[in-house]
Order: structure tokens, then C-alpha cells, then sequence
């Protein structure tokens, strides 16, 4: 018998543990020609912002061994476009049993607030909070990494969130343990981690900066240890749900992932390399519950022994 | 600027037919992939690498394509490009494609027509004056003329691919190559008359013709110029947002002044893009 693949974050149930990671799979409709949407437990968009953001200059991108830098600096249109252009989409995917998460960005709390409330009546099931961009200079990573601003957003957006909220944080703190619990005190309903590490890389040759905001975020199979070990640490510093991100490139990774205490996980920037990373991840994940008699995916949260 | 209306973006694993390097650290690979049914010239591929060390994707040019062969001519800079200048007869190679918008060939009906070329952006420029020359009985372009521009007579490539489809003219940095000087030296020297550019290569050299437009729209002239950009990318179809270029006017689909590269574009018509 297949293994039951479905898993619950804040009372939503998700056909499968595998989402996209916000920022890596625009609004799903890029996507659409490469892989079956229909096919993932949930699309997490593009960050959304109160207005247009212009984002950063380029290059936004560099490749690192096994990874990726990037600073895009979360250019996006807007929450006035996204609900026009987006959401019809984004809708139609939801009514086929795929959950939408959108993700929210802002400068400001109020700038928070104003997506969070432009999304009360549209079908989306969950909020991932953008607490945590390296790339853009206000905001953002600010409140991600201060345990006191951080419990007071999560707060404020819980208060005007319609759906459940999920506080993704930063792996840029020293202690991940105190973030997350930051978020749990001010009502998270869940939280996801890892967000990019930030790095920077320079060409020698031309003793100039690989990317024209100097510093970006490290993503890919490079980090997938640190994620391991932070998500570990934070779901053991918790009691809400955690969403494991940060390099899965394989079922494997993503069984990692879970059994470190992820509920759910996110795959990002192996997308870029494989199109169609998030199904043969799904189908790596059923073949594993199969060979070792898992019933229940979610037996695996948590469930590393010793 | 247009995104296409049919796009269609396919995976497909291709077999290599052949490879040869033209000059050197210049390799042209032949494959044998269904992607080159729908190829616009201008449009590019994404070939992925085998070397888990090397996640993203190489964006590289259609050099020409007919019924299920395509032709890549690129220059080999890294480790990602040395992994599939090594690739040989018989074996395959992961890829996307069609990307990107293309040039907008209907533009060149009745026209003169200079096809530019500098460096790496050559390669587009073959298909792009064979397709043209196709068509010049059936309302294409009234004359056709390539402008080929080249480091020096060392790094010469395709050159002679081009005689079939039109007059040649070349220009190198040195001189050891036609005009001693850059392409829009040439074309100026030359006063070779045109309507529309298409134009491929560095940045300086797309400016340089960016601006040789705009000399002559003012003197009245109606002169269309579109011009290939380049840009790091890591998704090639639209979802990441790595490679935008500064657009003159709010773009409508990032509602600032920002068109990704591989979507809009990577061909503009020059007046689309903010140059300072």
C-alpha cells in the first residue's frame, strides 16, 4: 500500500511535504510548460510588497560550487497586480488540490500589514512572512534578526492575517533558537528556515565584486547542512510547525530534512538546475516510505534516533 | 520587446550529431533535439551541466537551427562551458529552449538590413541573415548586408558562412581584419545605407550603435535597431527575476523600469532601454 503522503501545517493539509521556495519559482505560471503544478503540496509565490519594488542593480546572480549567490533585492509588482495577474491563476491551481502560500515583504510593519489585508478574501491557505531577505536594506532581515521586533510583527501580521502565518527566518543570527521562539511567542503559526547565507564573491581577475550589491544570499546544495542542523535546533526550541529549506536536491535531502524535524519542506534553487525537481523529489520520497514500510510520512518529523 | 504569443518552453534531452572548435577556446556543437523545430533567431537554449558543482544553466545562442538540428557556437570561458566543449559525437546533453522573444524579422520587409555582429554575438547573426535571405523574394528585406566585428585575425570565426546570404563587411580592433576599427567605424566609412539593425555583441559595441540610431533618427531618418542583451541569469524563463535590464518606460510586467532579459527579451529595440 503507498505510504500516506499528506501532512498538516496550522491545521491546512498538504497532499505532499514539497513546496517551492518563495523567490525561485516566480508564480508557478513560469513553470507551467516544465513541470505539473498539480503535482506539489504547495506553491509558496514570489514576495509580494504593498507597491512596485524596483529591487537591486545588476548582476543579481552568481554561481558558486554546488550553489548560488543572488540579490535580486525582491523586485516584484506589486500586491495590486499580483492579486489582478496572479491570484486567477494561483486560484485554479488551488482548486486542484495544490495549496497557495503567498509570501509577504515589506520595509515597514505597516507595509506588512497592507499585503496581509489586501489578502484576507483570496483563496490563499497560508502567509509565509519574509522576515529575513539579506538583499534589501530596509526592513526585512531587520526584523528577522532582533527577537524583540521580530515577536512584535509576528504579532502585528497575526493580528490582520485571515489565513495562518509562517514567520521564515534567517539563518544570519547566532542563535536560531532564540528567533524561533520569538516567533512562536508572537503567535506564528509556523516558521520556515532556511533563508539564504549571506555571502559574497569576487573576481579576481577584474578585482571587482561578482555582484553589484556586493553581498547576496548562498543557496543550494552548499547549505544543506547548515539547514539541517538549524532546523534541528529550531524545531527543537519549538512547538509549531517547522518548514525545512535550504539545498534539497533529492528525496533523500528532503527524508533528511523531515527526520531533523521539518513537518514540511521547500525546494529552491535545485529548480534552477532541474525544471522539474519538486516531482522526482515527491516520487523519491514515496519510493523511500515504500522500501522502509512508512504508513505515514509525517512519522518521519522529528525522528532522528540518539 | 514582445514576449512571444505561442511560447512554449520545452525540456529535451539531445544528442550531440557533432563538435568542432572554429578557433580557439570557439567550439561549435551540432544537436540533434526536437527544440529546434520552433528556434527564432535570437532566441537561446539552456544546457545544464552534469557536474552537480555547477547548478545553473548556460544560456547560449541559436547559431542556426533547421528541421531537429540545432547549431550552438559559443566560447568556452569556464568550467560549465569546458564540460560541454567536451561533449562528443553520440553523447547527450540536457537542455531548455526555445528561450527568449527573437528578433522581430517582420520589421525588415522592403528594408535595408545590416545584421551586426561583435564577438560571441556573431553566431545569432548566421541564422538570423539566412533565414532573411530566404525570404527576400517574398517580401523580405530589399538588400542585405553583414557587419562583422572581430578582436583581430586570430579569433576569426564563421566568417565565410556568411558569404551565401549577403555582402560582408569586417572590422577587427587591430586592423588585422577589415576596417581598422569597430563595427559602427565600418558601417560609417562604408556608408552603408539602412532602415533596420540587428545587432548582437558587447555592450559597448550596442551602445555604441544605440546611439548611431539615435544620430540618425534626428536627422529624420525612420531607423529600427534592435540589439541582443546579455545578462547572468539562473531560471532563463521569467520566474527568478536575476536578469532585468533598465527599461526607458514602466515595464508591464514588473511595473518598474526593469524587462527580464530572457522573457521581453533578449532582443529590444533600442529606444525600449535606458542606456545611462
Amino acid at each position: 500500500m503507498a505510504a500516506d503522503l499528506t501532512v498538516t501545517i496550522a491545521g491546512v493539509t498538504l497532499k505532499n511535504p514539497v513546496m517551492s521556495a518563495s523567490g525561485t519559482f516566480g508564480n508557478g505560471r513560469e513553470y507551467e510548460d516544465l513541470i505539473d503544478l498539480t503535482r506539489l503540496g504547495a506553491l509558496v509565490t514570489k514576495g509580494v510588497s504593498a507597491v512596485p519594488w524596483e529591487g537591486n542593480p545588476t548582476p543579481r546572480i552568481a554561481e558558486t560550487p554546488a550553489g548560488m549567490l543572488n540579490a535580486i533585492g525582491l523586485q516584484n509588482p506589486g500586491i495590486d497586480v499580483f492579486i489582478e495577474r496572479e491570484m486567477p491563476f494561483l486560484a485554479a491551481l488551488r482548486g486542484k488540490g495544490t495549496r497557495i502560500i503567498v509570501n509577504v515583504c515589506g520595509h515597514s510593519v505597516e507595509e506588512y500589514l497592507t499585503v496581509i489585508d489586501r489578502l484576507r478574501d483570496q483563496p490563499v491557505d497560508l502567509l509565509e512572512i519574509n522576515v529575513s531577505c539579506p538583499n534589501v536594506r530596509e526592513g526585512a532581515i531587520a526584523f528577522g534578526q532582533d527577537p524583540v521586533m521580530l515577536k512584535e510583527v509576528t504579532e502585528a501580521c497575526k493580528e490582520h492575517a485571515a489565513q495562518p502565518i509562517i514567520m521564515k527566518l534567517t539563518p544570519n543570527v547566532t542563535d536560531i533558537r532564540v528567533l524561533a521562539r520569538a516567533a512562536e511567542e508572537g503567535g506564528a503559526d509556523a516558521i520556515s528556515l532556511i533563508n539564504t547565507l549571506t555571502g559574497m564573491k569576487i573576481d579576481v581577475e577584474k578585482r571587482r565584486f561578482l555582484l553589484a550589491n556586493r553581498t547576496g544570499g548562498l543557496s543550494g546544495p552548499a547549505i544543506h547542512p547548515v539547514a539541517v542542523r538549524m532546523v534541528y535546533e529550531a524545531s527543537h526550541a519549538v512547538s509549531i510547525p517547522v518548514i525545512g529549506m535550504g539545498g534539497i536536491a533529492s528525496g533523500t535531502d528532503a527524508v533528511e530534512m523531515m527526520l531533523a524535524g521539518a513537518a514540511a519542506v521547500a525546494v529552491g534553487t535545485m529548480t534552477f538546475h532541474e525544471p522539474g525537481a519538486m516531482v522526482r523529489i515527491i516520487d523519491e520520497i514515496a519510493a523511500y516510505a515504500e522500501r522502509h514500510g512508512i504508513r505515514q510520512i509525517r512519522e518521519l518529523t522529528g525522528a532522528v534516533q540518539g | 520587446m514582445n514576449e512571444s504569443k505561442d511560447r512554449r518552453i520545452r525540456e529535451a534531452t539531445a544528442r550531440v550529431i557533432r563538435q568542432e572548435e572554429l578557433t580557439e577556446g570557439i567550439c561549435s556543437l551540432v544537436l540533434e533535439t526536437g527544440l529546434a523545430d520552433d528556434a527564432q533567431p535570437g532566441q537561446f537554449v539552456n544546457l545544464y551541466c552534469t557536474d552537480g558543482a555547477r547548478l545553473l544553466p548556460r544560456p547560449i545562442s541559436i547559431c542556426d537551427a533547421s528541421e531537429g538540428t540545432l547549431r550552438l557556437v559559443y566560447r568556452v570561458v569556464g568550467g560549465g562551458t569546458g564540460e560541454l566543449s567536451a561533449l562528443a559525437a553520440g553523447d547527450t546533453v540536457r537542455m531548455t529552449g526555445c528561450l527568449g522573444n527573437g528578433y522581430d524579422l517582420t520589421a525588415a520587409a522592403g528594408k535595408r538590413v545590416i545584421a551586426v555582429g561583435g564577438g560571441l554575438g556573431i553566431p545569432p547573426m548566421l541564422f538570423l541573415m539566412r533565414l532573411l535571405e530566404a525570404d527576400r523574394s517574398a517580401g523580405g528585406p530589399a538588400s542585405l548586408t553583414a557587419v562583422l566585428g572581430y578582436r583581430d585575425l586570430r579569433t576569426v570565426f564563421l566568417r565565410d558562412d556568411f558569404d551565401r546570404f549577403g555582402s560582408v563587411v569586417t572590422a577587427s580592433d587591430d586592423g588585422s581584419v577589415g576596417y581598422h576599427g569597430t563595427v559602427v567605424d565600418a558601417i560609417r566609412e562604408e556608408k552603408l545605407a539602412c532602415d533596420v539593425l540587428y545587432a548582437c555583441g558587447p555592450m559597448p559595441m550596442l551602445r555604441a550603435l544605440a546611439r548611431f540610431a539615435e544620430e540618425q533618427r534626428q536627422t529624420g531618418k525612420d531607423i529600427k535597431c534592435y540589439v541582443s542583451l546579455e545578462e547572468r541569469m539562473a531560471c532563463g524563463i521569467g520566474a527568478c527575476l536575476g536578469c532585468v535590464t533598465r527599461t526607458a518606460a514602466v515595464d508591464e510586467h514588473s511595473r518598474v523600469h526593469n524587462a527580464r532579459i530572457c522573457v521581453e527579451g533578449p532582443v529590444f529595440e533600442v529606444s525600449e532601454i535606458a542606456w545611462d
